[in-house]
């Protein structure tokens, strides 16, 4: 089975709603998703620009255009079955909350000795709408989308006997949601234009999967 | 032979309950990543300087070397605690250029320091913590190599690790 019920919060509710976690997805369900986030974005740059927030404080990644750029590249084997990448989701109410996509090629860990391999999650973005966004006094519509989109890449890890080993470079603004996850930050990687290295270890991933637990 | 992306399957427990409480824990801002973005060469972040204040770059050479020394351990030994190269010790030792995140995080592990207070030291994070700055300074000021640690460098050394200890 490739969709795994979950639940996510309804913030203006407080109750938990039912959602679903989708492990198999391709370029159109990516193209469904930016299809809904883009004009959401839109609006929001328009309201921070109307409410004078400057430039350097708006969320750095919601003027990109995905898509454009993916297809340009020719980037567009997403979820085949030889495809290095691997396209997974939450979805509530019928639309994406949020996805990640993840990549075991060309990464190996920084932490764990003789390089081991690791996954490394390339793209991770949640739905415009689930963002707090204090500026505009934007609340988030569902909570809960971040972390188990994590618990994906954790679980696709231990699948391909990686033990819940991840790599990845979080935007500015996302830093301290890796370290809640109780990521290792490795600083600044100035190969990634200074955007920061985080990677969660086995122990760290056994944790992940484990909250409330003492581990080891 | 490795398992391929596309071709494994994910397993859930049948019960995911503590899972989803602790996800719905806290409201998210921005959770994005940037490696597909820089691959799609999409990033305009300038890149972040990372310009090791030669103090603290000395200091933590004299750090490890100090360390070494009290425990009286070769470099050969210290690389093999740590899981790096005889090379990136001594580079570490010699304090000439800034260690890697890698190379602080293996030895803050060994050295039972900070991992956090070592990138504050060495220059990889900006926002510089001015106690540590200090007690690099004072650190840094002290002692020659010597084949044995004398009495102030022991001090020193106490000291030193005191103020980057978590």
């Amino acid at each position: 089975m490739s969709v795994t019920p979950t639940k996510l919060k309804k913030r203006a509710s407080g109750e938990l709603v039912g959602a679903e976690l989708h492990t198999r997805l391709d370029l159109a369900d990516l193209l469904d998703a930016e299809s809904a986030w883009t004009p959401w974005r839109f609006r929001m740059i328009k309201q921070l620009h109307q409410a004078g927030i400057p430039r350097a404080n708006w969320p750095q990644h919601w003027h990109w255009n995905w898509v454009h750029k993916l297809l340009s590249k020719g980037t567009l084997d997403i979820g085949g079955a030889l495809s290095p990448l691997r396209l997974m989701g939450v979805k509530c109410e019928d639309e994406w909350q949020g996805l990640v996509l993840a990549t075991c090629l060309g990464h190996q860990s920084r932490i764990a000795k003789g390089g081991m391999d690791l996954l490394y999650l390339k793209y991770l973005e949640s739905a415009p709408w689930n963002l707090v966004v204090n500026e505009i006094g934007q609340a988030p519509r569902y909570s809960g989308v971040g972390r188990q989109l994590m618990e994906l890449g954790v679980r696709l890890s231990e699948a391909l006997d990686f033990r819940g080993r991840i790599g990845l470079h979080a935007l500015p603004q996302a830093d301290g949601f890796y370290v809640r996850c109780g990521m290792t930050d490795l600083g600044d990687d100035p190969r990634y234009e200074g955007l920061r290295y985080f990677e969660m270890t086995e122990e760290q991933a056994r944790a992940f999967l484990n909250p409330g637990r003492t581990n080891r | 032979m490795s398992k391929h992306i596309n071709q494994v399957e994910l397993r859930f427990p049948d019960n995911r309950e503590a899972l989803i409480r602790e996800a719905v824990k806290h409201d998210e801002s921005c959770v994005s990543v940037g490696g597909l973005a820089e691959s799609l060469g999409m990033l305009e972040t300038p890149p972040v300087q990372v310009a090791a204040p030669a103090i603290g770059a000395k200091a933590f050479a004299k750090l490890v070397e100090f360390w070494r020394r009290q425990k009286q351990l070769s470099v050969e030994e210290l690389a093999a605690r740590t899981g790096l190269s005889e090379a990136e010790v001594l580079e570490a030792e010699e304090g000439d250029a800034v260690p890697e995140p890698r190379v602080l995080h293996a030895l803050s592990t060994v050295l039972k320091v900070s991992y956090e207070k070592l990138l504050h030291l060495t220059g990889h994070v900006t926002d510089r913590d001015q106690s540590i700055e200090s007690a690099a300074v004072r650190f840094a000021a002290r002692s020659e190599s010597m084949e044995r640690l004398n009495r102030q460098e022991e001090q020193a050394l106490h000291e030193f690790i005191r103020a980057l200890a978590d």
